[in-house]
């Protein structure tokens, strides 16, 4: 057991909070929302450059082979700064699916996303989804030549900036089968793919493909096999972990930025901070925050261990960091008063991540479900130590 | 980062589990479980430390040179989660968790030799003088005073809230030897026995029926100075370290949650309508989680260095959830049994009442939720707990830990 970073990790959280300190500060953000591309290209660039875009994969796939825990350090400054590039559709997901499923020349893709030519994304979502991670409607029909897709994928993350997009969609069973999925590796200027492109609340970049009559290589699967959902799942969980690391370095800053805020505005004479009201909601956000970081390194920690103890891990973290969020970030716009609904300081917009986090890669509530399943199925036994886990 | 144990730690478990199912009796792990107030009754507490004693596991994480076994944190962790586990009672939790720490740290050669084999056998049962009438949440205020009269002190006050002081034959005692200047430089840290001439202990029931705290007069009360710990003065100082071990002792808040959690599982389990009751079991996956957080971070204090002060905030934060953590599982526990929880039994302790296993554990629910109300008022209530959070985030400039 070691859930202290090493001497490199602490190296490499200092570098990458000390990088985007400088370069992506909340006005380059605001610009970059605002159409700035040639300051977003320019991030990317420089996040290739540093290693971020290929932190995960193999040396032999260009990469640098990051731990688990490296990568959360990444996206936990990612999300200090409020990232909006698709780091997490591109590395995490799409990547993720290449990697875990791809052959030999599939996977030459993952050079050029470490270089940071190549942006992906990963389409399983549709409007009929509601968290069931096993409906997919999109139909994938097998031609001559290779296979035929057809159907919708609603709010793909980093769906409208992908080169290369991983869809799923159904080659046979019904609609809600965990057997019959399959998994493609298309590109974006294919015949017949329709990308409806839109911001989210908090100013990241989503969209909705729709593939119509879109026909694709026999070597564009990247897998239809009985292990193809596994995949699916370990993606969506993959997902939901990455983006509990990004939400929390998002936490931590909001509680600076307010902390900040209440210790140099007066009011009836004194500083805020100095009213003990004051004082205990902020220790109240730091005790969220301690929560929600340290369930995140759980869930950090599972990734690559046992089914059961990933999605427990994983449900963990998503409740427990959902719940820490919304409240520190409802309590740092209470406690910047007025000002803290105003586009002008950035807590507004932490707030709007934090509401896109609760609704993305599933809900506090549909992860509290699963984890009560875990529980009532005896996935797990409540008296065993979190570090027994090596049993399970 | 990985969280597993390694294949040394987890057969150093089984073998912990194996001693416990052969040597821990039933009628013992009987009257544990329906154990209902803050400590462990004294008879079965006792009666278990003397077993442990005899197989030379009463102190494991003690230096060897003092009877203990050295072990790691990381194995003094999971010698806890499986004693909970196996429901066992803790023993000597005031010596063990409050008075052994302060010797190893700040007694003299001769107190070590004198008190610590005393503890370790279960001959010297603890309690401890710290809060009183005019002083709980703001310790620093206390006024018992003790005046140096030649090579004794005299100590007059009144104590209050001294678990178990009934059954002790020792007290650790804060008492004030100056006046003037910062109340917290006036404190001093003394051990007295408790059979002195002028001590009076006299019994407060609390809200479950319970006698487990007491008030204590102490009426020219000689205390020999040998039996100061550390210098006139120290006394702040020590129980300032004293609380934060008390809260952060490995394992001690998860070890605790997971046994109280795992009742509350088969209290359902054996309860249909709780069974398939959506609210229960939401709540329910509620307090595994928030359990799952308290352990995460509990198991990173393991590698910390107890040497390295970090003003106490992550033990104020494990303390502070953990208690409200506890208290919920409790309310739980009275919403699964419903009105049958509400039949009251007045005979202390529960486990000597008389009656069957399965009616004692229903009979526990609603003490033990009454009872539970005091974890955020004691080891320093939630309002303390914040303020030392508060104290830290200023301290730096609002920057939480990564």
């Amino acid at each position: 057991m070691n859930l202290k970073y090493s001497t490199e990790q602490q190296l490499l959280a200092d570098s990458a909070h000390r990088f985007l300190t400088t370069n992506y500060d909340f006005s380059v953000r605001q610009k970059i929302v605002a159409g700035d591309i040639h300051a977003s290209e320019k991030s990317w660039i420089r996040f290739a450059e540093l290693g971020w875009l290929g932190l995960p994969f193999t040396e032999a796939d260009g990469g640098f082979e990051g731990s688990e825990t490296d990568l959360s350090i990444v996206l936990n400054a990612l999300g200090a700064a409020l990232v909006v590039e698709p780091y997490i559709p591109t590395v995490v997901l799409g990547a993720r699916a290449v990697m875990l499923a791809g052959t030999e020349s599939q996977r030459q893709v993952l050079a050029h996303v470490a270089a940071g030519d190549i942006k992906m994304c990963f389409a399983h979502n549709e409007s009929k989804s509601n968290g069931d991670l096993s409906v997919v409607e999109t139909k994938a029909t097998q031609k001559d030549k290779g296979w035929e897709i057809e159907g919708t994928k609603t709010i793909v993350l980093g769906g409208g900036e992908a080169d290369y997009i991983v869809v799923s969609a159904r080659v046979s069973g019904e609609i809600n089968s965990k057997n019959g999925i399959g998994l493609f590796l298309v590109p974006k200027n294919i015949k017949g793919l329709e990308i409806k492109s839109y911001y989210l609340t908090d100013g990241s970049q989503a969209a909705t493909l729709s593939f119509r009559d879109v026909s694709v290589e026999k070597d564009c699967l990247l897998g239809a096999t009985e292990k193809t959902f596994d995949v699916i799942e370990e993606i969506f969980d993959r997902a939901a972990s990455a983006l509990c690391s990004y939400i929390v370095g998002g936490l931590r800053k909001l509680i600076a930025e307010t902390h900040g805020y209440v210790s140099t505005r007066v009011q009836f004479g004194r500083p805020l901070i100095k009213f003990q009201v004051i004082e205990h909601r902020l220790a109240e956000m730091l005790v969220a925050y301690e929560e929600a970081r340290a369930i995140a390194n759980f869930s950090t920690v599972s990734l690559s261990s046992s089914r059961q103890l990933r999605m427990r891990a994983v449900s963990a973290a998503k409740v427990k960091v959902g719940d820490s969020a919304k409240f520190i970030a409802h309590q740092a716009v209470q406690l910047h008063g007025g000002m803290g609904v105003t586009e002008e300081l950035s807590v507004a917009t932490y707030l709007k991540a934090v509401t896109v986090f609760n609704l993305l890669y599933g809900t506090p509530d549909q992860h509290r479900r699963r984890y009560e399943r875990l529980m009532t199925n005896g996935a797990f036994a409540t008296h065993d130590s979190l570090a027994y886990s090596i049993d399970q | 980062m990985n969280i597993e144990l390694s294949p040394s730690e987890l057969e150093f478990r089984d073998n912990v589990r194996s001693f416990l199912a052969t040597s821990l009796p039933e009628e013992l792990r009987n009257a544990a479980i329906v154990n209902i107030s803050a400590l462990f009754e004294y008879d079965i507490s006792h009666a278990w430390h003397e077993i442990l004693y005899a197989h030379g596991l009463a102190a494991p994480s003690w230096p060897e040179e003092y009877g203990g076994k050295g072990w790691t944190a990381i194995q003094e962790y999971i010698w806890r989660i499986e004693t909970w586990r196996a429901s066992a009672p803790v023993i000597s939790q005031l010596g063990m968790r409050l008075v052994a720490p302060i010797l190893l740290q700040f007694g003299t050669e001769d107190q070590k030799r004198e008190f610590l084999p005393r503890l370790l056998s279960g001959e010297h049962y603890w309690c401890q003088g710290f809060s009183e009438p005019g002083a709980g949440s703001d310790l620093a205020s206390l006024k018992c005073a003790a005046v140096l009269e030649e090579d004794c002190y005299v100590v007059n006050g009144t104590k209050l809230w001294q678990t178990h002081a009934h059954y002790s034959n020792w007290m650790i005692l804060l008492v004030r030897t100056k006046d003037t200047g910062k109340p917290q430089d006036g404190i001093t840290c003394l051990i007295v026995s408790m059979e002195s001439a002028g001590i009076a202990v006299q019994p407060i029931k609390t809200i479950a029926g319970d006698h487990e705290v007491n008030q204590v007069f102490l009426d020219d009360v000689r205390v020999p100075v040998s039996q100061r710990i550390g210098q006139d003065g120290d006394g702040w100082m020590i129980a300032k370290h004293l609380l934060a071990v008390e809260r952060a002792s490995p394992g001690n808040a998860t070890a605790r949650l997971r046994a109280q959690l795992t009742i509350l599982v088969e209290n359902i389990h054996k309860n249909k309508a709780a069974r398939d009751d959506p609210f229960i079991i939401q709540r329910l996956a509620n307090h595994s989680i928030d359990t799952d957080v308290v352990e995460m971070l509990e198991l990173e204090t393991l590698q910390n260095d107890p040497h390295q002060d970090d003003g106490g905030v992550v033990a104020s934060t494990i303390k502070l959830r953990a208690s409200i953590v506890e208290q919920a599982i409790h309310e739980t526990a009275v919403m699964v049994l419903g009105d049958e929880a509400l039949e009251w039994e007045s005979k202390r302790p529960l486990h000597a009442a008389g009656r069957s296993l399965d009616e004692l554990k229903d009979l526990a629910v609603i003490p033990r939720y009454l009872n539970s109300r005091v974890r955020t008022i004691f080891g320093g209530s939630t309002e303390v707990q914040l303020g030392i959070i508060a104290k830290w985030l200023s301290h730096h400039q609002g920057q939480a830990r990564l």
